[in-house]
């Protein structure tokens, strides 16, 4: 065993030489502590050229900072503002970005649904009281308009609507209720007026729209008045005029019963006695000259607009 | 017990009698007043949903609403002539979307005599067993 250890040792040999060191020399210890403290004299010169050095280097810094900074304060400030007038910049200009961007498509979408609004209250309106002739025809209807009321009870008929003092009432007549117009200033009968107009045909002095043909064959005489007097009210060029006629039309809408059918999308009227196409057009649009509109949308059916029969089912455009 | 003058009120068997005469030949309607939340709860099969605040005056659908019950427009006039007879309910008794929706609509024009309310609501027309369509939201 010792045997075997012994190699070992001996193996190791360098460790068992240092380890008899301490053993032969109690004597040798003290000389070997005297070594520490003559490290540090030793060394004494590198270390105080160290310290020098790391002095100087410091000092060094120091100083390049207390020079510099006179400069650099200058150039951080100015940086700063640079910087932070850039983020202001950057802010204001992506706030108002955000606020238009945020701002615009609200207002866009209300005038959209303003504008769809406005479409469809314009596609509901008729066309223009005036306007479907030509400005000679036009001209020649307001003067046949002007010439029939130059008779004085019609005048007055004309002055009544013009005034205000008027009605278009829907009145019960042959069972059935028709919108008429009639004043409150005008003391005649309705007889009276119809002869009048029948003798101002006959001379000539108007004419009988085929619009104006009923169902039956006969002249939409009511209707054939109310026209009159709005046409000539309408074409007088005085604003106040205009707005009477404006206001025939609308309360000779406002007054009208007649109803229609709702087929396939489209309204639809079944034509009854008494009816003119005319008549219809004032039901439906307050004004007798709107025919062409109805006429227009039942082309198919209808060859001119005198040829209308009791029954007929008729598209009325909006 | 009236919504409005002039406006009758009927019953059950007047709602059924109403939705199989008129309802059913496109010459009226059942009309729920309540605000959507409430009709999400189930309505009467048949009813179409009129909250009351659409056409509250002003309103700027009111025009579009009220050609599709039916009114004749003219600038700003309307002619009732073709408007749709309507039978109004909402939640029941307790409740008045329906005298709102009525409220409003007389308003706009719309004639007393082509409106019923039907005071019942879905709490009558449920008490009573009838049938109710469920609601989405």
């Amino acid at each position: 065993m010792n045997a075997t250890n012994k190699p070992k040792i001996s193996f190791n040999g360098i460790a068992p030489a240092p380890a008899k060191q301490p053993d032969a020399g109690l004597g040798a210890m003290p000389f070997v502590r005297p070594t520490a403290p003559s490290f540090a004299r030793r060394n004494a010169m590198p270390l105080a050229i160290g310290a020098i050095c790391a002095l100087t280097f410091a000092l060094g810094i120091v100083t390049t900072l207390l020079v510099t900074r006179g400069e650099q304060a200058p150039q951080v400030a100015s940086l700063e503002t640079a910087v932070s007038a850039s983020l202001q910049d950057d802010v204001t200009r992506g706030q108002s970005a955000d606020l238009l961007a945020v701002a615009t498509p609200a207002p866009r979408a209300q005038t959209q649904t303003e504008v769809l609004a406005a479409a469809v209250i314009a596609g509901l309106q008729p066309a223009p009281t005036i306007g479907k002739l030509t400005p000679e025809e036009q001209a020649q209807v307001a003067d046949q308009a002007a010439s029939v009321l130059q008779n004085n009870n019609l005048r007055m008929l004309r002055e009544g609507v013009l005034g205000g003092v008027y009605k278009v009432e829907s009145i019960q007549k042959d069972g059935k209720k028709r919108i008429r117009l009639s004043t409150v200033n005008a003391q005649i009968g309705q007889q009276q007026l119809v002869d009048l107009l029948r003798s101002a045909a006959a001379e000539g002095k108007i004419e009988m729209p085929a619009s104006l043909s009923t169902a039956e064959g006969d002249l939409d005489m009511d209707t054939l008045l109310f026209n009159l007097v709005q046409t000539s009210l309408a074409n007088d060029g005085t604003p106040e005029g205009a707005e009477a006629a404006r206001e025939m039309s609308r309360r000779a809408f406002a007054a009208s019963q007649a109803k229609t059918k709702q087929v396939a999308g489209d309204r639809v009227y079944t034509v009854e006695p008494g009816d003119s196409l005319a008549y219809i057009s004032l039901q439906f649009y307050g004004a007798p000259n709107q025919y062409e509109k109805i006429f227009a949308a039942n082309r198919d059916i209808l060859q001119s607009p005198d040829h209308i029969r009791i029954g007929q089912r008729l598209k009325i455009p909006s | 017990m009236r919504a409005a003058p002039n406006v009758e009120t009927i019953a059950e068997a007047d709602v059924l009698a109403f939705l199989e005469e008129r309802v059913g030949r496109n010459a009226g309607l059942l009309v729920d007043a309540r605000m959507p939340d409430g009709r999400a709860d189930g309505y009467i099969p048949g009813s179409v949903s009129l909250p009351h605040a659409a056409v509250a005056p002003g309103n700027t659908h009111l025009p579009e609403i009220l050609k599709a019950l039916g009114a004749r427009a003219m600038d700003d006039l309307y002619n009732f002539a073709d408007a749709r007879e309507l039978v109004v309910f909402d939640t029941g008794p307790s409740t008045d979307d329906a005298g709102a929706l009525i409220a409003n609509l007389l308003e706009a024009g719309y004639p007393a005599e082509k409106i019923q309310y039907y005071r019942g609501g879905m709490q009558v027309w449920s008490v009573l067993g009838l049938s109710i369509e469920e609601g989405t939201l």
